[in-house]
Order: structure tokens, then C-alpha cells, then sequence
């Protein structure tokens, strides 16, 4: 009671680490969709981009798990929260209303956070496995039949794309998580205790704006991919020497 | 003009419950939910029957007592309504009306539409008042408050601790309520010296009787017959960080 673990163990708590670990991938969800970006200038200037991710911005490659392990906790703690809270939730109402309850005012988005999330969480693994493990390398149906070349990142994204089965996918995750978004920024500012009413203008103009700038960023680029806006990959394109030491 | 009633029967707290149905119950137009009850208590007693029963007291929308999910709607269809300011009028000849108590583990069933909202009073003893020497009362306007500042505490000591917000909340989350308990106090100099024990101590009850948490959905807020708004949902998440920080750095 009245102690300083009220924050770690109240349903309170759980949502203020839900919003943080929301925000933190949101502010990396901006610069991945920002990078992708880079699509447009060419292979070697996207390639370029990939490889000072892959070698820890530049600097350190032990950066890139240091980040890696940063965004795993981040996600961990969300989907921990999400548990946590769905399950005291179910708990606190046992018998549901006879004439089921009616909703007077909620959105969809807010009504498909679980499912949205779940099915997000479900598109994470299978888009790092595709692009970034390259785990499906030279498969006809997810890689166009091409290997899968950690350093050509410009490559791998268009052959990824060529089927328009796996392009489909990739815009359901957009919207998903455009929808995910549009619930999401809003509550997690709100949650974070921005509760004078001068601060609604920012709440709901960040709420909205983040969510179509992030989703119109990937959506671009997945229909540039899809639609052959993007040069073919130079199949004689390598790394330069320096970066294979 | 008729209805029919679907009323939830229910003769004690851990007895099996089910729906009674009343059909073509005569009501005019300018009766109030309430009223309607009671005529159907009327007739049940004239049979020899046990009553319906339902918490009401002022009957004029200021005490909270009544209250009652009306075909899924806390309160029923009217808008920023009481169960008791809601009247016939919203309803059609020949609606089927349901009728069913609150649900949520917190506020178990006493009697058929009656729950028990003590888990509301545990809150408020949690830390939701002021301790202050008692004696002559003080001066009017000893303490200047600013009109803005006076006016958003007065907004959410307008809760009438009905428990609208829990029944309407997706997740019977006690928030909305719990939230305006803080603030009506955590607003105004006289609630600063227990601002931090307040929030700790009422986020703590809250939890530990057993409610939801908030998902922001906002079925509160439009549930509340007082118009009581979700930023004083933010306030409180904002006090309990603050106290959170605040009793660390001690
Ligand atoms: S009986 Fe008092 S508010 Fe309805």
C-alpha cells in the first residue's frame, strides 16, 4: 500500500509501460519507415543505408544487438502489459450482460487492439525471418526464387515483393498497424498523463498524424515494390571490399 | 402504450439468477423508468409475490443510487441520464425491454437488480478526502482558487458514485470514478498536503477489489450522467507517476 511499487505492480503501472514500450516503437517504426525511403534514390544508396544499420550505425556492430535486444525488451514489456491487463480485465467482469453490452461511443481500432496486436506479432517474425534472416532465401514463392544477400537489402526487397500474394501481406500489416496506431499514439499519450485540455490538440493531432505519415511511408514503398516502380537489382552489384573484413 | 419486461431475478447473493418476463406492462409515456417498477412491484404484491428490487433514493438524478444496464445501455438510452431520469417516452409500444443489474466482480449481485457498490466507499476510505483540524469554519475566499482551476474540480465532484462508468466499461474498469475522486481534491490547494497518499492508496484499492484497467475506450465518459470527461483519467495516470517519483526520491 501507498508504496513507490504501486507504479510496477497497478493496473496503472501496466499501462504506463505499455505506453512507453508503444512510444519506443513508434519512434523506431519512424526512422524504419524513413529509411525505407532510401528505395527511392537506388541500390546503392539503399544498400549503403542497410549496411550502416547492419555495422552498428558505423560505429560498433555490437550496437546493432545492443539496439536489437532494446527493441525485444520493448516489445516483451508491451505484449507482457497486453497480457497482464487483458487478463485482469476478463477477471473483473465474470458474468457477461444478457443483452450484451452496447457500445455508445468506441472506435474499431480500439475495439481490435488484442487481435490487431496478436496479428501484428505474428507478421513481425514472419518479416524478419523474410528480410531480415533471409531464412526463405531462394524460395520462388517469398523470394521470386533469388537468394537471399544480407548485403543487397535493395534486392532482397524487390524479389521479396515480386509475389503479389507476400505484397498483399505486407499492406495488411501497414493498415493493421495503422489501425493499432490510431488507437494506440492517442492512449499513450493519455496514459502518460497528458490531461489538460490544451493538450488535446497535440494528443489528437499526434494520434492521427503518426499513424498516417508511418502507414503512407511503408505503403509507398510496398506498391513501388509491387507495381515495378523501382529499378531491377544490378545482379552484378557488390559490397565493396571494405565492408566484408 | 405496452412493454414487455425482461427483469433480472435474483434472490440472493450466491443464488442462481435468471430473467423474469413481464408482458404488456401498461405505461405512459411520461413515467419514469423507475416508476414503471414500481408498478410492476405493485401488481407483484397484490399477487403475493416478491417484489423486484432496485436501489433508488432522490429520484431526481443527483444521489446515485439507481442504476441498472437497460437493453445493454448503463442507464438506459437517455443521454448524460440517471435510470431514474430516463422515461417512457424513450421507448416504442411494444418494445421488449431487458433489464439486468450491474456486472462486474466488484459490485456482486445483493438482490435482483440491486448490486453492492461498497467497493466504491473502500476506494473513497482508501484516501479520497482531506484531513483537516476541525473548528470554526473558514473564512470565504481564504484561499483564492483560480476560476479555471475551481471549475475542473467542481467538474469531477460532480460524480455521483452511481457506477455507471464500471457497467459501461468493456472492461468494468473503475477509472472514471476512482479518477474523479482525486482530482476533485488533488485539484485544489486543500487536497495538496494527502496528493500523493491519495492517488497511491485509491489506485491500490481499486486494483485490489477487483476491477479493469482502461483501455480508452470512452464508454465511460459517455455513460456518466454527470458528462464527467476521460482527462481526469489522464490527471490521475499523471498523479500516480508523479507520486510514484516523488516517494522514490525520498
Ligand atoms: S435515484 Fe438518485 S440518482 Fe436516481
Amino acid at each position: 500500500m501507498n508504496s513507490v511499487t504501486t507504479i510496477v505492480h497497478s493496473s496503472v503501472g501496466k499501462k504506463v509501460l505499455m505506453g512507453v514500450t508503444g512510444l519506443i516503437m513508434v519512434g523506431w517504426l519512424t526512422i524504419h519507415m524513413a529509411g525505407h525511403l532510401i528505395m527511392f534514390s537506388g541500390q546503392d544508396a539503399y544498400n549503403n543505408y542497410a549496411h550502416f544499420i547492419q555495422s552498428g550505425f558505423g560505429l560498433e556492430p555490437a550496437l546493432l544487438w545492443g539496439m536489437r535486444l532494446f527493441m525485444l525488451a520493448a516489445i516483451g514489456g508491451h505484449i507482457w502489459a497486453a497480457v497482464a491487463l487483458t487478463q485482469q480485465n476478463a477477471a473483473a467482469r465474470p458474468v457477461a450482460y444478457a443483452a450484451g453490452r452496447q457500445n455508445r461511443v468506441t472506435t474499431y481500432p480500439a475495439r481490435l487492439m488484442r487481435i490487431g496486436g496478436m496479428f501484428l506479432l505474428l507478421y513481425l517474425i514472419f518479416h524478419l525471418a523474410h528480410l531480415t534472416a533471409g531464412v526463405l532465401s531462394g524460395s520462388e514463392f517469398a523470394m521470386g526464387g533469388k537468394p537471399w544477400v544480407k548485403e543487397d537489402a535493395y534486392a532482397n526487397m524487390i524479389h521479396g515483393l515480386s509475389n503479389p500474394v507476400i505484397g498483399v501481406v505486407y499492406l495488411l500489416a501497414t493498415v493493421a498497424l495503422g489501425a493499432h496506431l490510431r488507437h494506440g499514439v492517442w492512449s499513450a499519450f493519455h496514459t502518460l498523463g497528458l490531461s489538460d485540455p490544451r493538450w488535446d490538440a497535440i494528443k489528437s493531432g499526434l494520434g492521427n498524424l503518426v499513424p498516417v505519415a508511418i502507414v503512407g511511408g511503408f505503403v509507398v514503398v510496398v506498391l513501388a515494390a509491387m507495381g515495378g516502380v523501382f529499378a531491377p537489382p544490378d545482379p552484378a552489384w557488390h559490397p565493396p571490399a571494405h565492408w566484408l573484413h | 402504450m405496452k412493454v414487455t419486461l425482461k427483469v433480472w431475478r435474483q434472490s440472493g447473493p450466491d443464488a442462481e439468477g435468471a430473467f423474469e418476463t413481464f408482458t404488456d406492462v401498461p405505461v405512459d409515456p411520461a413515467m419514469s423508468f423507475l416508476e414503471m417498477l414500481d408498478t410492476v412491484n405493485v401488481q407483484l404484491e397484490a399477487e403475493g409475490k416478491e417484489p423486484v428490487v432496485f436501489d433508488h433514493d432522490c429520484r431526481e438524478g443527483i444521489c446515485g443510487a439507481c442504476g441498472a444496464v437497460v437493453n445493454g445501455l448503463a442507464h438506459g438510452p437517455g443521454k448524460r441520464s440517471t435510470l431514474c431520469q430516463l422515461h417512457l417516452r424513450s421507448f416504442n409500444d411494444g418494445d421488449e425491454i431487458t433489464v439486468e443489474p450491474w456486472r462486474a466482480s466488484a459490485f456482486p449481485v445483493v438482490r435482483d437488480l440491486m448490486v453492492d457498490r461498497s467497493s466504491f466507499d473502500r476506494i473513497i476510505q482508501a484516501g479520497g478526502y482531506v484531513s483537516v483540524r476541525t473548528g470554526s469554519a473558514p473564512d470565504g475566499n481564504a484561499m483564492p482558487i483560480g476560476k479555471p482551476v475551481a471549475d475542473r474540480a467542481m467538474e469531477a465532484a460532480t460524480c455521483i458514485g452511481c457506477g455507471a462508468c464500471v457497467a459501461a466499461c468493456p472492461n468494468a474498469s473503475a477509472m472514471l470514478f476512482t479518477s474523479a475522486k482525486v482530482s476533485h481534491l488533488g485539484l485544489v490547494p486543500q487536497g495538496q498536503a494527502e496528493r500523493d497518499s491519495r492517488v497511491l492508496g485509491m489506485v491500490d484499492q481499486m486494483d485490489a477489489e477487483g476491477f479493469g484497467g482502461c483501455t480508452n475506450h470512452r464508454e465511460c465518459e459517455a455513460a456518466c450522467p454527470k458528462g464527467i470527461g476521460v482527462e481526469y483519467i489522464a490527471q490521475l495516470n499523471r498523479d500516480l507517476v508523479r507520486a510514484n517519483l516523488g516517494s522514490a526520491a525520498k
